[in-house]
């Protein structure tokens, strides 16, 4: 399929640490006596995208886009329906049980809630420790030295080790699952909005902190969130997703100064700026966003395109590079 | 306190020292603590501040809708020249949803989910006016018409699960509107939509108040929304306004710390930054607050201008042109009035 050709053109294989090809994810919706399949909800329709060893993969996207699907499998925390993950050439959803924990250590995973994705009757020594122990390392004094270092790296201090959740702000705690996930000294971290639970104030902290930790270990990111100012901060190339799919990928700055699907345009044009006198012209989509459970045919975004024709409903785009590295997915896109 | 604006009868809301505190096992809370301010016949105000920062509380307190456990302590709160705290509850009754409508961050929980919307609606109005169920039902559907929900007869029909995040915020808009408020309280209307939605309800909130001349009280944390919709916004920070400006001069020159600290920290579309200035440190307790300004534990100007009366007595809310107030020992001698010899002694 043409949609796939980017995936395939990549030069040398060992410069892409992760290697996403044709990800598809559907969720079945059970219904009736028998808990039949009655239908199936299309989060992850065909996605394709690889990622540099050391770099920032940008993925932004609306709710119900299938961001966070996509994020979570590749890290198999969710079954794919089919497609390909490679992780440094080996396939993550192919993987046996014992290959796959040998692969999740060095593939991790910061979660957008920072309350819920820590058990509150766990000690902050016990939680950010476990990836330890699951790996083999059983002498409780060791993995308490790794975890004051990784505490202290993250901004906190040894003796918050005996302290449970609740006793930590949103921030705080978002710095506790940092350190948790990076225990086992990880290559590859997923950021599934890491920071939109929190407030601006600690959101640049976070933000900064995040940076400087991919500088001092060599961290890979794929760094999902729904705003695109923070992906633009944070992101080496980017990556904007619609129902599904990918619409639009290439490096940060051509994507926000060059962008050409209609969907990104308009996803640019309705953030809000904190400059008053700074007007533009405002693209407004009419209506939400369809369905994922019954996607409309041809261009999945024609139902709200400003620039739809007959030939977007009828047939689907396939990925077009329109400079190096920049590809999109629109019949009118040139 | 201080407030050298005068009295002019094209305030809508004058709100003096308003303190609302909440009672728990832990202490008292100091949710609000003497905030000053005043909203216009047709404006749009926005109101500015972190999560705790009393911002929702202000709102709440106007409407006199706190829980149980907190009080408006102190302050007064005029409406149209009326004392809202001291009206009695069947008073109160006529003014909520009435005069002054309120829409809220979760469009979906604050609809009841066994209702049609559009009975929902004709509750509203029947509460209100004197019309007879028909007529209400007409005026319903014609409320979801202006909202901009597509095929209104039909969708008044309809229960809420049946509407998406956007409509059903069009659905509590249209049901705010229904009285034809002077003012309406948007607490944070548009947080919990996509960028694309969150477009769309700005644009029908701005089009709304030219078209119906209400003024609009917009309560966020995103100052991108403030920059585009208000006429003049209230940075608020642990319970007190800290600044206080046209929304022109407060982008164009922020004086406070804490506000210059928001507009560095945030990241913003058509710039790129290599590092954000980040504000050290948490907002304080509001149990136990610093003695002097809240926000000088945090506050990196003070350390650089070695100022050591942040720690001990707060600031008072200083005009420093028409339209720009600041609470800030940096700028108490550039003020464009003293204050009284009785507010410098006030214990704060």
């Amino acid at each position: 399929m043409e949609t796939t050709n980017h995936s395939n053109s990549g030069s040398a294989n060992s410069e892409y640490l992760l290697e996403v090809r044709n990800l598809v994810k559907y969720f079945p919706v059970r219904n009736g006596l028998l808990l039949k399949s009655q239908a199936q909800v299309k989060a992850v329709d065909c996605v394709s995208f690889k990622i540099k060893a050391g770099e920032t993969l940008g993925m932004v996207g609306e709710s119900g886009c299938g961001k966070t699907t996509v994020g979570r499998t590749i890290l198999r925390l969710t079954s794919a329906t089919s497609g390909q993950v490679l992780y440094e050439g080996r396939d993550v959803l192919k993987a046996k049980p014992r290959e796959l924990h040998d692969l999740r250590r060095n593939m991790q995973i910061i979660f957008q809630d920072p309350y819920s994705s820590l058990d509150p009757r766990m000690q902050i020594g016990e939680s950010v420790g476990l990836p330890l122990y699951v790996h083999g390392m059983k002498s409780a004094k060791q993995r308490e030295e790794i975890v004051v270092a990784m505490l202290e790296k993250v901004g906190l201090e040894s003796y918050h080790l005996k302290h449970y959740p609740h006793e930590f702000s949103g921030g705080q705690l978002q710095r506790i699952g940092i350190a948790r996930a990076l225990t086992l000294n990880p290559r590859f971290i997923v950021c599934d909005e890491p920071v939109s639970a929190l407030d601006v104030s600690i959101e640049a902290q976070i933000l900064n902190l995040l940076s400087d930790l991919q500088d001092e270990f060599g961290l890979t990111y794929l760094f999902i969130a729904h705003n695109l100012s923070v992906v633009k901060h944070f992101s080496d190339r980017v990556a904007v997703m619609y129902l599904g799919r990918i619409v639009e990928l290439a490096d940060r700055d051509e994507l926000y100064q060059n962008h050409k699907h209609p969907y990104t345009k308009a996803l640019m044009s309705a953030i809000p700026l904190p400059k008053p006198n700074h007007k533009r012209e405002r693209i407004i989509l009419t209506g939400d966003v369809p369905s994922p459970l019954n996607p409309p045919s041809g261009c999945r975004f024609n139902t709200r395109c400003p620039l739809s024709q007959e030939r977007c409903s009828g047939e689907e785009p396939g990925y077009k590079e329109v400079t190096p590295g920049h590809w999109v997915a629109c019949w009118k896109a040139d | 306190m201080n407030d050298v604006s005068n009295f002019s009868s094209n305030n809508l809301l004058e709100i003096k020292n308003l303190k609302t505190y909440f009672y728990t096992r832990e202490g008292v809370v100091k949710a609000v603590d003497g905030v000053d301010f005043n909203v216009r016949v047709g404006e749009i105000f926005g109101l500015v501040g972190e999560s705790g920062c009393g911002k929702s509380v202000t709102s709440l307190s106007i409407l006199r809708l706190t829980n149980q456990s907190g009080k408006v302590v102190d302050g007064t709160i005029k409406f149209q020249g009326r004392n809202l705290l001291e009206m009695t509850e069947a008073e109160m009754k006529k003014i909520r949803g009435n005069r002054i409508a309120m829409v809220f961050q979760q469009p979906l929980p604050s609809l009841d989910p066994v209702y049609k919307v559009g009975d929902q609606i004709v509750e509203a109005l029947l509460v209100h006016s004197k019309m007879d169920k028909r007529s209400a039902w007409k005026r319903a559907v014609e409320l979801l018409n202006l909202v901009g929900i597509p095929d209104p007869e039909r969708r008044a029909h309809c229960y809420p699960n049946e509407f998406s995040g956007g409509m059903a915020q069009r659905v509590m808009i249209a049901m705010s509107l229904s009285c034809e408020p002077d003012l309406l309280i948007a607490d944070e209307p548009t947080t919990a939509l996509d960028v694309t939605i969150q477009a769309q309800i700005l644009e029908l909130m701005a089009e709304l108040r030219s078209r119906l001349g209400m003024a609009v009280i917009l309560i966020t944390h995103d100052l991108g929304v403030v920059a585009e919709m208000a006429d003049r916004v209230a940075v608020m920070y642990a319970g007190r306004i800290v600044e206080e400006a046209t929304v022109a001069s407060l982008f164009e020159q922020p004086l406070h710390p804490y506000t210059r600290g928001l507009i560095e920290s945030i990241p913003v579309l058509d710039e790129t930054k290599e590092r954000l200035n980040i504000i050290p440190g948490v907002v304080c307790d509001l149990i136990d607050p610093p003695p002097g300004c809240k926000f000088a534990p945090r506050c990196k100007t003070r350390i650089e201008n070695n100022l050591t009366i942040c720690d001990q007595r707060e600031p008072h809310l200083i005009q420093i042109s028409p339209d720009h107030k600041v609470r800030c020992w940096l700028y108490e001698d550039s003020g464009m009035s003293t204050p009284s010899v009785s507010d410098l002694e006030a214990p704060i």
